[in-house]
């Protein structure tokens, strides 16, 4: 057969790439970017990469999670804790961006030799890794118990990410030489609003201090023979501080309103009581979001108002009568701190509106007004409030010494009087001694409490959660305090003496009204017609029955309590619920990691 | 390094460059004999920046032959007795690449930004640990096999065109085996999975002209139907996560849970299986009369999702595939006397699809309180209510994959659908009227857009606009005049 061939090749060879020829055309790099190799130079470099560490240390501003609070109408860890709700399979945290905050850090350490210059500023900038990565590796500990120690950043096939955890003992000595590395290498001088050897300091006494009490109060992590070492670290590092760091608690002889300037201040940089504070400002835009302490979604206890000492120094509570008191009574003659922590009848409002301010029983009554923006201009809306707050203030140094010495057995009246005293002079309360009675309504909360001296130790515990409130310390304290069982307390707010109106503004004309339900407004059938279209209603049942969110405790008079805790029972399993389970998509990609007592 | 991005100081602007280059050589070989063997044979040598510098270049051939039996000698018998004027049978290999990733993904870059607090007075920048990179990284390789034909009837009234495929992905780039939490970072884009795709694809066509009552009648209809299926055939996850590909994976394959109602009181509520696990963190993973209610397939007295593994996988099973099968289209039209009618369907046979948790539209206040409440939430559950189609109203439900926000049966959408996507009516001019007017052909028509639709999905959605958040498609009306001269 001939062969016909009609299109016979079509061959061609076109070079799409005719704008270059070079061999580097296919390289690009990033322009925007810039790489290991080049940016780690100097300790102006290691400044740069370290200001990114600063996200990982916020300030504090309330006790979600603990008895402080009385109500939190969202869903607190704590609140689906002890009702049972949390598990491996719900749980959050130990993901990538978690773990990430540590990646961060040590990603500058594993760059730290190639950077040249002072040797000196290179370790202060050393120190600060170090600095976040101990305050990472403590809020480790504080969750889960053991946990894997990485010093480095780990490559997708390091065996190590497959490693189980190292022991507490091991982790909790890494924080140790982290946090004291850092004390003795960061700069001491500065604004305060960076890390400083204070800052580290604080830091090492708050970590050594918990981990000093978790253990001697923890017998199931079997380390009660190891802790007083950590109590001494407490001790040095809270003497150090206050020896040379030139703080002072913030006292012009105004009591509570010296109180109030640390949290609701404009501006801190001139208070010698911050050890290091976190600066809002408009101009820059970074806001805070403290607004949301009033009336929000939580609310104080009664615990917490009934912890309040009475103005001569003697518990509240020892007082005939204090359970049946009145909220527009409770106040009187009271510690100004309770005042300054709790809204009081006599508080006008936001922005110091005219109209008196009406507490709502729905959340209890007692609520928050410590760190409140008291002025418009410093509250504008959704974390656009511009007041700095304390991220560590020198009061909780003297705290820590004081209860490192009384858990050690060693505190004094002059350690009381350098320390506990100068908050109680503050606020011109009596001061603390020695001889103080043993208070029963704290050996009940505290049982466990050891030593000779525990009549002090409670009374130091009390101060520390009176002026402390709401800064974000009391749920790690009842943890490594171990009186978990606190937690499983229903929460209380005010007293309501029966149905009715309820004067909450001290001029002795009923505000709000408590009633039956909608169908039901006979308690107040009586108030004059004025009074009773002015009143905020509050009703126990709807109108077809049903429970609200609050009832009372004695039916139709009594303490605000909340349905949740009634409906949904709180229990508090000892000694898991002190710590945090795994998600269980981590023990699965990672079979080496156990959980731990019972999760 | 001279960018905005990386200056010092003071800044509130923000810069990002982006490039990329590729350069290619490729080449073409047609050879046809007889208008009977039909040989051609491609090929492409690819380079790119995006991959690093020995995992650069990537060689795609392909190659495809044909052979039109119908100018057999041997054949021509057979195909006039049934009249028959094609037959071609075709064969083909290709491979093409993929370069899907960010333009520096193998180089560890570290981004840049003013940080969220002030320091010193300043809000001063902080630079940023880079992202995880490949050790190696090279192009995605999607090889296909094509067996095919073409058949024409009948003067070529009657045409068939049909194609069966086997497509082979390798070294797809997708996220790499799944690192436990201390790796601090998202792991990076790799040459992970390889893919097989069987599909097919048939289409038949019908046309014709006739006279009738003195005019030409045309009318045709096209008819075609396509599927295909993936599966996963190699990834590496050794602990057979879920989350992750799995070898025997088939692509859009949809784990949920079995729904079995809704807690109808306090005593179904009290024996049930505990569904803590499964539970919304927003209301404290607690459930009440009212509530969903699943079903605890393994027995083991609790719902949950096991390990989330394809050992342990708890309460969940295969409840459906998000992809879309069975793609069909019909396009009829005809013409008589001046009028012609084009209508044109188009739709999918089967597809499931689970509303993404916080989906408004679909879940309206059982993802956010705030948010509007859908006119189909209304048939909710209430005791005077208890087949209702929503749980009793509660927020936050669906707002993460939890409770409702996890796929189950009872709410997973038939996505499948049909629409006339095109209909269009026209009437020419008799040419005795339009030559007087010197103009060649006057037509006024009437055309409308996606005017009808059959869907099966609880909510007014789109079902060709799920993924993502696009603008339904829109009914179009037109009316025209066309004048030609």
């Amino acid at each position: 057969m001939k062969l016909k061939i009609k299109y016979i090749l079509i061959l061609g060879f076109i070079t799409i790439a005719i704008t270059s020829c070079k061999k580097e055309f296919l390289q690009r790099n990033p322009q925007t970017q810039i790489t290991d190799a080049v940016f780690f130079q100097s300790a102006a470099d290691l400044e740069t990469y370290s200001n990114g560490f600063y996200g990982q240390l916020s300030p504090s501003y309330d006790d979600i999670n603990s008895d402080n609070i009385a109500n939190y109408n969202a869903s607190g860890e704590v609140d689906v804790l002890v009702r049972g709700g949390l598990s491996s399979a719900n749980t959050g945290g130990w993901d990538k961006a978690d773990w990430g905050n540590l990646r961060r850090i040590n990603y500058m350490l594993d760059h730290i030799n190639q950077v040249k210059g002072d040797q000196t500023l290179i370790n202060h900038y050393v120190g600060i890794a170090r600095f976040f990565r101990g305050l990472y590796y403590f809020n480790k500990i504080k969750k889960y118990h053991n946990v894997p120690w990485f010093n480095k950043v780990l490559g997708s096939d390091d065996p190590a990410l497959f490693k189980g955890q190292d022991p507490r003992t091991m982790v909790a000595d890494s924080v140790l030489n982290d946090l004291t590395y850092a004390s003795n290498n960061i700069k001491p001088d500065g604004t305060n609003t960076r890390v400083t050897k204070w800052a580290a300091l604080t830091l090492l006494a708050r970590f050594a201090l918990h981990e000093g009490t978790f253990r001697k109060y923890h017998d199931e992590i079997a380390l009660t023979n190891d802790y007083q070492r950590f109590l001494d670290v407490a001790i040095t590092a809270s003497a150090q501080i206050i020896k040379d760091g030139g703080f002072a608690i913030y006292n012009t002889g105004k009591a509570g309103e010296d109180y109030r300037a640390l949290f609701s201040s404009a501006n801190l940089a001139a208070n010698k009581e911050m050890i290091m504070w976190a600066d809002y400002g408009k101009e820059l835009g970074v806001g805070n979001n403290t607004h949301t302490v009033l009336d929000y979604t939580w609310s104080l206890s009664k615990n917490l108002a009934d912890t309040y000492l009475k103005t001569d120094g003697t518990p509240f509570t020892s007082t005939p009568g204090y359970n049946t008191k009145l909220y527009t009574e409770v106040f009187t003659g009271r510690d100004p701190r309770m005042a300054e922590t709790i809204v009081n009848p006599a508080f006008r409002g936001p922005n110091n509106a005219t109209a008196p301010y009406r507490i709502k029983p729905t959340l209890g009554g007692y609520n928050q007004i410590k760190f409140y923006p008291r002025s418009a201009d410093l509250m504008q809306g959704w974390v656009m409030n511009y007041t700095d707050l304390p991220i560590f203030r020198y009061a909780e140094v003297l705290l820590i010494n004081a209860e490192a010495k009384a858990e050690s057995g060693t505190i004094t009246q002059t350690d009381l009087d350098q320390t506990v005293n100068k908050l109680r002079a503050r606020v011109q309360m009596p001061a603390l001694s020695m001889g103080v009675a043993l208070d029963p309504v704290l050996a009940a909360t505290y049982p466990n409490a050891m030593g000779s001296i525990t009549a002090v130790l409670l009374e130091i515990r009390r101060e520390r959660r009176v002026e402390m409130a709401c800064e974000g310390l009391r749920y790690d304290d009842i943890v490594r305090w171990k009186v978990g069982k606190v937690l499983q307390n229903s929460q209380q707010g005010m007293y309501v003496p029966a149905m009715g109106g309820m004067d909450v503004t001290g001029d002795g004309v009923p505000d709000i009204a408590i009633l039956t339900s909608p169908n039901d407004e006979s308690a107040i059938a009586n108030l004059p017609e004025d009074v009773k279209k002015n009143l905020s209603k509050y009703y126990l049942k709807d109108k077809d029955g049903k429970d609200q969110n609050f009832y009372l405790t004695n039916g139709t008079s009594g303490f605000v309590a909340f349905t949740r805790d009634r409906d949904q029972p709180r229990t508090f399993i000892e000694p898991k619920y002190y710590y945090r389970p795994i998600p269980i998509s981590e023990t699965v990609v990672n079979p080496a990691l156990k959980q731990v007592f019972g999760w | 390094m001279s960018s905005v991005a990386l200056a010092t100081g003071d800044m509130t602007g923000s810069e990002s460059i982006t490039d990329w280059a590729v350069r290619g050589w490729f080449y073409r070989l047609n050879y046809i004999y007889d208008d009977k063997y039909i040989l051609e044979l491609n090929g492409r040598y690819d380079g790119t920046s995006r991959f690093p510098t020995d995992d650069r270049w990537g060689f795609f051939p392909s190659a495809s032959a044909a052979w039109v039996v119908n100018r057999e000698k041997f054949f021509e018998p057979l195909a006039e007795s049934i009249g028959l004027e094609l037959l071609k049978l075709r064969a083909s290999y290709g491979a093409l690449g993929n370069q899907d990733v960010s333009a520096y993904s193998y180089i560890p870059g570290m981004g840049s930004g003013q940080i969220g607090q002030i320091l010193d007075g300043k809000r001063p920048i902080g630079v940023n640990p880079p992202g995880a990179v490949a050790s190696s990284l090279t192009w995605e390789k999607v090889s296909t096999i094509n067996f095919g034909g073409d058949l024409g009837f009948f003067k070529n009234r009657l045409e068939i065109n049909f194609d069966a495929y086997t497509r082979y992905t390798e070294g797809m780039l997708t996220k790499g085996k799944t690192l436990p939490g201390p790796f601090g970072v998202t792991e990076p884009s790799v040459n992970a999975a390889n893919l097989k795709t069987k599909g097919w694809e048939f289409r038949i066509g019908w046309n014709d002209t006739f006279t009738m009552d003195n005019s030409q009648f045309y009318y045709g209809l096209k008819l075609s139907l396509a599927d295909s299926r993936s599966y996963i055939t190699k990834y590496d996850n050794p602990n057979g996560l879920l989350s992750d590909h799995y070898v025997g994976k088939e692509i859009g394959e949809i784990w949920g849970l079995e729904t079995e109602g809704f807690f109808q009181n306090k005593e179904e509520l009290a024996s049930h299986a505990d569904q803590t696990a499964v539970g919304a963190d927003d209301t404290g993973y607690k459930f009440d009369v009212g509530d969903l209610k699943f079903k605890d397939i393994n027995g083991d007295g609790k719902v949950d999702k096991g390990k989330n593994t394809l050992a342990d996988h708890g309460d969940q099973k295969i409840i459906g595939n998000n992809r879309a099968r069975y793609y069909y289209g019909a396009d009829l039209n005809a013409g008589w006397k001046g009028f012609d009618i084009r209508l044109f369907f188009q739709g999918v046979g089967k597809r499931d699809w689970y509303p993404n948790a916080g989906n408004h539209y679909f879940w309206g206040v059982y993802a956010q309180p705030w948010t509007n409440v859908q006119v189909h939430n209304l048939d909710h559950w209430t005791p005077e209510t208890p087949d209702a189609y929503f749980p009793r109203v509660k927020a936050y439900i669906a707002e993460d994959g939890t409770e409702l926000g996890n796929p189950q049966t009872k709410y997973l959408q038939d996505a499948s659908y049909l629409r006339l996507k095109n209909l269009t009516v026209g009437y020419t001019l008799p040419k005795t009227l339009t030559n007087r007017m010197k103009i060649d052909k006057v037509r006024v028509y009437f055309s409308a857009e996606n005017v009808f639709g059959v869907s099966h999905i609880k909510a007014n959605l789109d079902p060709e606009g799920l993924d993502g958040t696009i603008y339904p498609f829109q009914k179009t009306f037109s009316f025209g005049l066309n004048f030609n001269f």
